[in-house]
Formats: structure tokens, C-alpha cells, sequence
């Protein structure tokens, strides 16, 4: 778990981002976001396709960007992050890819705003798995999908270049 | 809006540094109606960000897109540590490397392959990054889509003329760009050939005839 301020979003507050290892409900947290239940204001993300926390940050600066212009896409800035990250403009398809499925077993969890301990008990709560550092990501990632869901070239290799695409290609996402 | 920025450079457009990233602002022109100045201004900011990641994405090194900020015409990318090419040309005395001709060759080959016309190739906008000496294109602020031969021999005449402009006896290196260039590039033949025509004639077409 790790507490970052988006320079240019001060006022929204910290950004928290957790996670959590061999998650055993995730089938359940999915049903309880699909019913928007208002208790889960969190940004929840399957945890194969994030490579680094960059990558993270980039997604949640561009959603509370959208959030102050009232450019949302979606329903809020949690599910905005969740959006952001994947590369194409169709809803449904970022949400299936990089949100969570019924069997999830790491999940990225991502908070904007609030206090940092209170978030912390209650997510534990809420997920039945482990909390983990987030140096973790190297071993939940699964670099494969991320090759396929932004489309690095094969001939890219290194973990700086591959974050180097993901970032842009997250980037362009507003203009393209 | 950002703490801790300090102005590094400033052109027609504004650049400052925050930690590691350049913010590059578009400046708002006085002298154009409010409203087409923001439709225009959107619609450079747009572009320039998809050539950036464009030429990225081809093999060309650039700075990493980090967020594009449309309403407030503003580009956040990586700050790149290197060195200005035109420096490193001056700094040399004009003794220079088949190595960095290479490099710069390569370059212009991949953007013009992927139809991306720089628009301002100068030695200003050509670093070699420090970490591992490759070359990096910059300022993409005046470039633009197009697959004709003539817009990309103007491209490379653009180049020359920078060239034999700031660094006398260049010759050689530029044609040791454009050798690269023609073996790295497929349709380069007929950009070449058009740039014996844009040489007798200039930058401009003749609007003659």
C-alpha cells in the first residue's frame, strides 16, 4: 500500500493505492459493483494488466482530469481509473479487461481522497485475501495480456519501454 | 497551478520543468478571435500529442507522452537529460560522427515511413539522451500527417537548410543523413527525387501555372 498526491489535483486529496493477493470474493465484489453499491468508492483492478504504479497514476490523473472538466465517461472517478487504463474508448470492453471478474485472484485496489488508516481497515473487511506490497506487481502481472491489451510490440522487451507505451498509449486515450 | 516549475525555455510556446516532466503550454493569440483561437489552438495541441506518440510508437525516440490537457492547451511529456545536437555539432568544431548521422537518418526514415512530417527538423530539435545515447526527436509542434513525397522532401530541405545555416561545412554529414536515410526508408527514392526539385526552387511552391 502506497499514498501519492497528484500534483496537479491537489484538492482531491491523496491518491491510496493497495493490494491485495489471493482474493476469494471477488465474484461477490463484482456483484456489489454491478449493483452500485455505494460502500464499494472504490477503483478496482484486475491485477494482471498493471505493470507499475506509473502506470497507475497516469490512469488516475487523467480520470480526476475528466472529473473537473465534468467529462466523465462513466459512472464516477472510480470506474473513470478503471476506464482510463485500457487503451480503447469502448466502455464495457476496458471495464471486462481491467476491472475485475468473477474469479480474480490479485486485485489493485485504488482510492482517491480520504484518510489513509480508515480506508486501510475497511478495505480488509471488505476483501478476504492478503494484503501485499506493492512491489508484488512483478509477480502478479501477467505480461502477456498486457502485450495484447496495448499492443507492444513483440521486439519491446524491457520493463521501461513496455511502461514507456503503456503510459503514452493511456495519454493519447483524450485525443484520439 | 504548478509549484516548484521553473521556465527552461521559452520559444513561441512555453516550457517548464516539473521534476522530471516538461509542460509545454501553447500561449493564447491575442490577436485571433477568441473563439477560433481555441479551435485552433485544440486542434495543434491534439496533433502534436498524436505524432508525438505516433513516432513513438514507430521505433523513433521521443519523449514519453505523460497527459495531454486539452482545455488549457497544455502537453505534460518526459523531461529528457541529453544534449542538443546543435551544441554537440559546435562543440566539435564541425568534426563530426558517421555514428550520429546514422542516427539522425534512421530517424527521419521511421517518421516518414509512418507518414509523420516533423515540420522544424533542426539541429535545436535533435537530442542524444544521456542514458543510452540514442537520438531523440523533439517538438512535434508544427507537424502534420501526410504521405507525399513533396511534403517530406521539404521536410529534409528544411533540415539542410539548418544544417549549412548554423554549421558551416556540413555538407558531408548531410549526406551522410540522407544515405541512411534512403537505405532505411522504402519509398525514399521518390522523396529524394522531389528533393532535387525543392532545392532549385525553395520551401514554397510555385503557385504558378
Amino acid at each position: 500500500m502506497q499514498s501519492y498526491t497528484l500534483e496537479l489535483f491537489p484538492s482531491y486529496g491523496p491518491v491510496h493505492i493497495f493490494l491485495f493477493c489471493n482474493v476469494r470474493n471477488s465474484m461477490d465484489l463484482r456483484k456489489r459493483l454491478l449493483s452500485h453499491d455505494q460502500e464499494l468508492a472504490y477503483a478496482f483492478i484486475d491485477a494482471r494488466v498493471v505493470l507499475d504504479t506509473f502506470q497507475l497514476l497516469i490512469a488516475t490523473n487523467g480520470a480526476l482530469h475528466n472529473d473537473r472538466n465534468s467529462a466523465l465517461r462513466t459512472h464516477n472517478v472510480h470506474s473513470e481509473i478503471v476506464y482510463n487504463l485500457s487503451p480503447t474508448p469502448n466502455i464495457s470492453e476496458s471495464l471486462r479487461r481491467f476491472g475485475i471478474s468473477n474469479n480474480t485472484k490479485d486485485i489493485v485496489v485504488i482510492k482517491v481522497g480520504g484518510e489513509f488508516n480508515e480506508i486501510k481497515s475497511h478495505l480488509n473487511s471488505l476483501i478476504q485475501g492478503t494484503e501485499s506490497s506493492l512491489e508484488e506487481f512483478q509477480k502478479s502481472v501477467d505480461i502477456e495480456s498486457v502485450r495484447k491489451y496495448y499492443k507492444i510490440d513483440s521486439k519491446i522487451k524491457d520493463h521501461g519501454e513496455m511502461l514507456n507505451t503503456i503510459v503514452g498509449s493511456i495519454a493519447i486515450k483524450s485525443v484520439n | 497551478m504548478i509549484e516548484n516549475a521553473s521556465l527552461i525555455k521559452q520559444g513561441a510556446e512555453a516550457v517548464s520543468n516539473v521534476k522530471e516532466a516538461i509542460v509545454k503550454e501553447r500561449f493564447r493569440k491575442t490577436y485571433r478571435h477568441p473563439a477560433l483561437d481555441k479551435k485552433l489552438t485544440a486542434r495543434r495541441v491534439t496533433q502534436e500529442a498524436r505524432s508525438l506518440f505516433k513516432c513513438h510508437k514507430s521505433g523513433v525516440d521521443t519523449p514519453i507522452l505523460y497527459f495531454v490537457d486539452v482545455e488549457r492547451s497544455t502537453i505534460y511529456m518526459e523531461f529528457v537529460e541529453g544534449k542538443v545536437v546543435k551544441d554537440l555539432i559546435l562543440e566539435t568544431d564541425g568534426e563530426w560522427s558517421t555514428q550520429l548521422a546514422e542516427k539522425i537518418g534512421t530517424a527521419i526514415a521511421r517518421m516518414h515511413a509512418v507518414d509523420v512530417i516533423h515540420g522544424d527538423l533542426t539541429t535545436s530539435n535533435l537530442l542524444l539522451r544521456d542514458s543510452n545515447r540514442s537520438l531523440v526527436v523533439i517538438d512535434f509542434g508544427l507537424s502534420y500527417v501526410s504521405s507525399l513525397p513533396e511534403d517530406k522532401a521539404v521536410d529534409l530541405y528544411v533540415l539542410e537548410r539548418a544544417f549549412l545555416s548554423t554549421h558551416p561545412n556540413s555538407e558531408d554529414m548531410f549526406k551522410a543523413i540522407l544515405k541512411t536515410y534512403e537505405k532505411n526508408y522504402k519509398a525514399s527514392k521518390g522523396v529524394l527525387t522531389k528533393l532535387a526539385d525543392v532545392r532549385l526552387r525553395g520551401r514554397k511552391r510555385s503557385m504558378v501555372g
